[in-house]
């Protein structure tokens, strides 16, 4: 069994962090219009190029 | 050039008497301040219009490099803040034209925030994920050839069966897991099983959850799944836990009264 404590934000992996930071939360209105579509969009967009990006992360040994 | 428009990025609000971390850098960055509105106060950064606008982000829609920086900087703050006190976490991105209207939208959102902290105060959570290791879909593939067709239609149909009472052993497995660690819990969400693809494992992700926990409460919480990650270990499961993160999950209006 694995245990992790992401206070340290460097080792948190990606997928997650965006399942978070752009899934959840509050969303409270404001003046710049990003709309939820928009972000839906941006987030299916990242979801087809993560994987690659991820791949690329593994190979090249993370610091 | 004279001074750029800046726009205002909050990453979260705290409860005015609570306590505040040395900020880390921001997003792209830049420094973090808070400003109080009311009872609350806002986590904010000022972010260079000509990189944070609406059209800056479709471009980057796909560009999982530039989502990634910024993700982490937004999470980097959220971070501190959950590290020393409650938070309740804003969506990425949370951007705001100057600071009356960043004011004006948290006076039309107070009912909400306050549902949400009095929902997360004194918590934080926990990531829960279950994997697959067993990797009983390759059984059976290369057994002897069947002789007949009909062998050929008993064996597959064997191999059917077989895999589907496995499959409804490891859901049960996982609803159980989940509901003994919901036992330790304030509340809990169930989330999609992330692909193989993007968890970066090879095992299939089984179960995909989040928890909330009493702060004061986390070692109960931890005994509690040291001891569910042994049970699942026992039955092919690999259980992964993280945390605490700040309650992302917990902060949508969705889940309110679950």
């Amino acid at each position: 069994m694995t245990i992790d404590y992401p206070a340290q934000a460097d080792d948190v992996a990606l997928v997650d962090l965006l399942d978070r930071v752009i899934g959840g939360g509050v969303v409270i209105g404001g003046d710049v219009v990003l709309s939820i579509a928009d972000v839906d969009l941006v987030y299916v967009g990242l979801r087809l190029v993560v994987a690659p990006a991820h791949e690329v992360e593994l190979e090249g040994g993370s610091s | 050039m004279s001074a750029e428009r800046q726009l205002i990025h909050a990453y979260g609000v705290l409860e005015a008497d609570g306590a505040t971390p040395t900020w880390p850098s921001g997003i792209a960055d830049t420094s973090v301040s808070t400003t109080s509105a009311g009872k609350l106060v806002a986590v904010i950064s000022q972010l260079p219009s000509s990189e944070f606008d609406p059209a800056t982000w479709d471009r980057h829609a796909d560009d999982a490099a530039w989502l990634g920086n910024v993700a982490f900087g937004h999470h980097r703050v959220l971070q501190a803040a959950v590290s020393v006190s409650d938070v309740v976490p804003f969506r990425l991105p949370s951007l705001y034209g100057d600071m009356s209207v960043l004011r004006q939208s948290l006076a039309d959102s107070a009912e909400l925030i306050d549902q949400v902290l009095d929902r997360i105060r004194g918590h934080v959570e926990w990531s829960i994920k279950l994997f697959r290791v067993d990797d009983s879909d390759d059984v059976d593939t290369e057994t002897e050839p069947a002789r007949t067709g009909s062998d050929y239609l008993i064996s597959r149909s064997r191999e059917k069966k077989a895999r589907a009472e496995t499959n409804d052993l490891v859901r049960s497995r996982c609803h159980e897991a989940f509901e003994q660690i919901r036992q330790v819990s304030t509340a809990a969400a169930r989330n999609a099983p992330q692909d193989p693809v993007l968890s970066g494992r090879r095992e299939p992700m089984v179960l995909n959850a989040a928890f909330l926990v009493e702060r004061t409460g986390q070692h109960f919480f931890r005994e509690m799944i040291e001891e569910v990650g042994v049970t699942c270990g026992s039955e092919d499961l690999q259980l992964e836990a993280s945390g605490p993160w700040p309650p992302y999950n917990f902060a949508a209006i969705a889940d309110a009264g679950s």
